[in-house]
């Protein structure tokens, strides 16, 4: 059949270019790429610095393989790249069957495991997944650079590189518990062995006798210290007791309540303590020491006032941790406990002009450290400080070609509410005077947070001429519990009590054209632009969803997601389905979908596993049975968002023309800001 | 997937759909007209479809990168989704080999009322390479066009219920709709 559909669809395209005026048609193709270097993905990816400080590697995907790149530090060159195929045949045995699947990979992760081995994690949608391990020999006097590879074709992640053991690694692979709830068992890897599945023999195991964990954290000599597991929303933390390897036992020293956030990050040899970032009886998520003695919290050692943190930074080394990071005002922030390191980021950010300045690898004796440099202006430059020298040099940019698209800069503005709060939203505007605004609610909407940080989709519509509005609503992450938890259940109601406060506050303080605005978005964002139509038709000229929740009760009927943790999660964000069910059609706009009185651009894919294209259709009929008026584009082949240039290019064409049409009365099919907006 | 742009074909034409078109046999007692919609992205011979009681097995297919929508009558209670085969080769050269994927664990079930049409989603069948993945999913709306396009006349004024999800009122909301239309 998809021989007779693909014939159709042939069919369908000549009649269209026959129908089209010629020039209609070549300006059509023409305006989609122009639109295409917004969303290619970046040139560079992964990038590392090994142990000593002489090589940093990074990834170069391309449509068919990916190049692994190695620079050398000294001479600021690279080498011929190595070349893989993301094509991939994965043959498995199972109950004494041999079963077989092609897999298209993407690498996730790049880690130097020791100055001579390289760790490329490769997966495929969730499906696939294997460490591709390259052994580098020196370089040679011609300049090529001998490598040998082997394969980890294990589901599991490395747990410690192990600094004083060049050879040798510790892998914890995923094991099956019971239903839904893992562990992993660790290995210590000999990296010059070839790895088989015999390697991972339970017999080898290092957790042959105690708890069974999630994550573990280990001592400068590669002993395991501590670990946790969660098991129903509460993690356990279990730490070392005896005062040698051979007396060492791991018992239960600590629960944390339900939905707290706990992470070990580090150790402390000298004082017997964890450093843990949690938010266990706080809001926000702070790193604090923990006494394994004792089996309590002690210090504080790091809280922002206003924000989560997301991480700590180490030394690789030392594994000392020596500062945290977290999203300050939509930019990735790092604080490091010392002068020297803040110097760095500060130079470096005067330097580029770029608000964003992190450090994302560094040598074992930190002489040598990455900086990635970036905000929504600059999509991206690596950057590589040799402390003798004190100098930065530039490695790449990773999206040379969008040097000349005049991407702006994004504002942060600080919104008050009427509850007091404060929440943030971000502002861009374009190099047009009063231009027509675009409101763009994030996707969600629990735990997923806008940044200021380049966005493909904010700087494509900037450059056709409208301003967007991102907002962090309540239900956001980053701003710590109770901000998140007032977003639960909250669909039509409080989140967008939130989105209209930010919008009236823009409009207000803002040279946007008020009188022409649109609000638009993906998932949640879709849902949300559909029932804000539907709830203030006043604040809105028109509504764009792309794979938009339509209907609330069937985002829980589906045969992949039985289990009752996920279902228990579903209604605690959405609602109930059963005694919650009035609530529910209430603030579905497919149910609502008659106080519809606004353009609307429907979209959906084929292939989305997370909104099922069934919402869009239920919608797409009732408006046509209603009579309503409104745009529809189904995407063959695009999930839950877009993987293919050429699709989000394809979509966001569709998307300018609708806001053209409705926001500058133009028809035309230009993607070009209107000069009468000027 | 094309599985949609081949139902997107089939609100145009009915040149590529395998549906049944005949008018509906008349139900015995006890028994209820069942909606059965499957798609195949890639090869499946045979789908098996058990239900309750002895002698109460069905099997559907092949399907091969094509989709199947039938209305059957079936004796009423619960029905499971429980085996996808294929087979290779041939007797005669000694190579037959039949391929069997069991996903009686997967729960892909439904009910049957009697006495009505019963919705039971959509089961899609994914091939990769030598697995394959198994879902049901629930695509009321389209399915519910398809029948309507092709049975409009059988199915008028006879119930339709959701042996797959109860709870979903969509199907209500589907036939208020039509009925609201069919006054205009």
């Amino acid at each position: 059949m998809r021989h007779l559909s693909t014939l159709m669809s042939v069919l369908v395209m000549l009649c269209s270019l026959f129908a089209l005026p010629q020039s209609h048609a070549i300006s059509t193709e023409s305006n989609k790429e122009q639109l295409a270097p917004f969303f290619k993905s970046a040139k560079y990816k992964h990038f590392s610095i090994s142990p000593s400080g002489n090589r940093v590697a990074y990834i170069a995907p391309k449509a068919n393989t990916y190049d692994l790149i190695i620079y050398d530090v000294a001479t600021g060159k690279t080498n011929d790249p190595i070349t893989f195929t993301r094509r991939q045949t994965d043959v498995g045995t199972e109950n004494g069957i041999t079963s077989w699947e092609v897999h298209f990979n993407r690498i996730y992760d790049l880690l130097w495991l020791s100055d001579d081995f390289i760790s490329l994690q490769q997966h495929s949608n969730g499906r696939f997944h294997r460490y591709v391990l390259v052994e580098l020999g020196p370089t040679g006097s011609d300049g090529s650079l001998p490598y040998r590879l082997s394969y980890v074709s294990q589901h599991g992640y490395w747990a410690d590189t192990l600094p004083h053991d060049r050879n040798h690694a510790v892998f914890a692979k995923y094991e099956q518990h019971d239903d839904y709830v893992f562990y992993t068992d660790l290995f210590k890897i000999d990296l010059r062995e070839k790895v088989k599945d015999s390697t991972f023999r339970k017999k080898y195991r290092l957790n042959k006798s105690g708890p069974k964990l999630h994550d573990w954290i280990f001592d400068n000599n590669g002993w395991r210290v501590a670990g946790t597991r969660t098991v129903d929303r509460s993690t356990e933390l279990y730490a070392r007791t005896g005062s040698s390897p051979r007396k060492y036992r791991y018992k239960s020293v600590w629960t944390g309540d339900r939905d707290d956030s706990v992470k070990v990050v580090g150790f402390d040899a000298a004082s017997n303590a964890l450093l843990v970032l949690t938010n266990h009886k706080s809001d926000k998520v702070n790193l604090r020491r923990f006494d394994i003695e004792s089996q309590r919290f002690t210090d504080m050692v790091f809280e922002h006032p206003s924000y989560d943190l997301r991480s700590a930074i180490y030394e690789p080394e030392t594994k000392n941790i020596i500062g945290v990071s977290f999203l300050e005002k939509g930019i990735t922030k790092q604080h490091y406990f010392s002068e020297d390191y803040s110097r760095f980021v500060e130079r470096l950010s005067a330097q580029t002009g770029t608000n964003g300045i992190n450090a994302i690898a560094m040598d074992a004796n930190s002489r040598n450290i990455l900086f990635f440099a970036d905000d929504s202006a600059n999509p991206g430059e690596v950057f590589i400080y040799h402390r003798e020298r004190d100098a930065f040099n530039s490695i790449t940019s990773l999206y040379p070609w969008l040097a000349d698209k005049g991407l702006r800069k994004t504002q942060t503005i600080s919104v008050s509410l009427d509850s007091g709060q404060t929440l943030e939203a971000f502002l861009t505007l374009p190099d047009v005077k009063n231009p027509p605004l675009v409101v763009i609610p994030h996707g969600g909407p629990i735990g997923i947070s806008d940044s200021r940080h380049y966005s493909s989709n904010i700087q494509v519509l900037v450059n056709a001429g409208f301003a967007t509005l991102q907002v962090n609503y309540r239900g956001s992450q980053g701003y710590g519990k109770a901000f998140m938890r007032q977003g639960m259940q909250q669909w039509g109601r409080l989140i967008e009590d939130d989105i209209e406060a930010a919008l009236q506050h823009t409009v207000k303080n803002f040279s946007v054209d008020q009188d022409n605005v649109c609000i638009i978005g993906g998932s949640y964002g879709g849902y949300s632009a559909l029932y804000s139509i539907i709830r203030s038709p006043e604040l809105y000229n028109c509504a764009a969803s792309f794979a938009g929740v339509t209907d609330l009760a069937l985002q829980f009927q589906r045969s992949d997601v039985k289990d009752d943790a996920t279902m228990t999660l579903l209604t605690e964000i959405i609602g109930d389905p059963v005694s919650q069910q009035a609530l529910l059609f209430e603030y579905s706009p497919l149910y609502q979908h008659e106080q519809i009185t606004k353009p609307v651009f429907l979209a959906h894919g084929t292939d989305d596993v997370i909104v099922d294209i069934e919402h869009a259709y239920r919608l797409h009929f009732a408006l046509q049975s209603k009579g309503i008026e409104h745009e529809w584009k189904v995407m063959d082949d695009v999930g839950h968002g877009f993987d293919y240039t050429s699709d989000a290019a394809d979509y966001y064409f569709d998307l300018i023309q609708f806001l053209n049409k409705h926001l500058r009365n133009d028809a035309t099919n230009s993607i070009e800001p209107s000069k009468t907006a000027e | 997937m094309k599985y949609l742009r081949f139902f997107v074909l089939i609100f145009s034409s009915h040149l590529f759909c395998i549906v049944s078109h005949a008018a509906l046999p008349p139900l015995d007692e006890g028994e209820g007209y069942v909606i059965i919609a499957a798609y195949a992205d890639g090869y499946a011979e045979s789908i098996v479809l058990e239900g309750e009681g002895m002698f109460n097995t069905h099997t559907f297919g092949p399907l091969n990168h094509a989709q199947l929508i039938e209305i059957k009558k079936l004796p009423a209670g619960r029905y499971q989704w429980t085996e996808i085969s294929e087979e290779n080769g041939s007797l005669a050269k000694g190579n037959k080999l039949k391929i069997e994927y069991n996903v009686s664990d997967d729960n892909l079930s439904f009910t049957v009322k009697p006495g009505v049409i019963n919705y039971t989603g959509l089961l899609m069948i994914e091939k990769l390479g030598s697995r394959m993945r198994v879902r049901q999913l629930n695509r009321t709306s389209i399915i519910l066009k398809i029948l309507e396009q092709d049975h409009g006349e059988d199915i008028q004024g006879m119930t339709i219920v959701n042996g797959l999800y109860p709870n979903d009122h969509y199907i209500e909301f589907y036939q208020a709709m039509a009925a609201e239309k069919g006054k205009q």
